[in-house]
């Protein structure tokens, strides 16, 4: 259940850019982007549920939230081979290529990449009688 | 519009860490942090190292538990500075929580060694740094050998690795060369050292020369 604390840690962010950021548009977050590597043990559904949660009442309120999974890689020690590994994967003890001994790097991203941000005259669009 | 934003998402409590760590270099402090399954054994072992510290360094004890103080208690008993974290529901300790846990201990004399016992699980402790110096991760022969394979991000991260109750191996199905293969395919520098905690406890006295090297030298 850490996904309450990451959610968190990302509204934090984006709250911080846009108090920070001098052209930040209106202020109203529409979506925002998430890097997360395989081994961060991000569970997407419900990190978007503390997320609509957290955002209530804020300028985030009603925003999506993209979460980009980055792959970790196994590599085998003996030949270099170089497969992929994504969340829920084996972690194959033996290089598909060789036979020889892998070791899994990376995937311990986890960042807030981007978010959008209504212009600054968005909210008088479309508006009747505005 | 859109707007880089190129920020770690847990950057509060990295921050939270970074003061942790410094605070407990001023007061001497090493620190480790205790991270396994529920059930791996995480009381048995700390309480099992405390026993046998060289004289001089001071054992301190932070235990995390959702609900209970039934580990801290067992911890009291024995005589050892201890102060409960209960987190009603979240599945790891943060470096913030654990900072106020410190400050209600007692100050060392010299030199110490504090535990930080994490939440019983193998997933969520793992992303959250509480400024310790070591990270200790137990795997318990009863679990099976598979745990490095299901769990790498934990057992990626652990500077070392115990494998506890292997005084059951022979009584359950657990091959230890499968364990190490399993471990050196997600961390390849960690060492591995075989304890068991009951009876005719072994294997302490090499992890604790690991863990405060130039104390067990002393002999202190």
């Amino acid at each position: 259940m850490h996904e309450a604390a990451i959610a968190k840690g990302i509204l934090d962010a984006v709250l911080a850019a846009v108090a920070a950021g001098p052209s930040t548009g209106n202020g109203r977050i529409t979506r925002v982007t998430v890097v997360a590597g395989a081994l961060a043990g991000i569970v997407g559904e419900s990190l978007d549920l503390f997320w609509s949660e957290l955002c209530r009442k804020t300028a985030a309120d009603g925003s999506i939230l993209c979460l980009k999974i980055l792959p970790a890689i196994l590599l085998c020690r003996s030949c270099g081979n170089r497969k992929e590994h994504r969340p829920g994967m084996t972690v194959e003890l033996e290089c598909a290529s060789c036979g020889g001994p892998n070791r899994l790097e990376g995937g311990r991203e986890l960042y807030v990449e981007s978010m959008e941000v209504e212009d600054a005259d968005s909210g008088q669009k479309g508006r009747p009688g505005s | 519009m859109l707007i880089p934003v190129r920020k770690a998402v847990l950057a509060h409590n990295d921050a939270e860490a970074a003061q942790n760590a410094r605070l407990f270099e001023e007061r001497h402090v090493r620190v480790v942090n205790v991270m396994a399954s529920p059930g791996a054994g995480k009381t048995s072992l700390i309480l099992a190292l405390t026993r046998r510290l060289p004289a001089g360094l001071q054992p301190l004890v932070i235990e995390g538990d959702v609900a209970s103080s039934i580990d801290t208690e067992k911890v009291a008993a024995a005589g050892i500075p201890v102060h409960q974290i209960n987190t009603d529901g979240d599945c790891h300790l943060d470096a913030g929580a654990v900072r106020k846990a410190f400050e209600a201990l007692p100050a060392v004399k010299s030199h110490g060694l504090l535990f930080i016992e994490n939440i019983g699980n193998l997933i969520c402790p793992a992303e959250f740094d509480l400024g310790e110096d070591l990270r200790l991760v137990i795997a318990s022969v009863p679990e099976g050998d598979d745990k490095p394979r299901k769990y790498p991000a934990m057992f990626a991260l652990a500077d070392v690795i115990v494998l506890n109750k292997t005084d059951l191996i022979g009584f359950v199905d657990f091959e230890r060369d499968r364990f190490l293969a399993g471990v050196r395919a997600v961390n390849d520098k960690a060492p591995v050292f075989d304890v068991s905690c009951r009876g005719k406890a072994s294997g302490l006295e090499a992890l604790i020369a690991w863990l405060a090297p130039e104390k067990a030298e002393q002999g202190l």
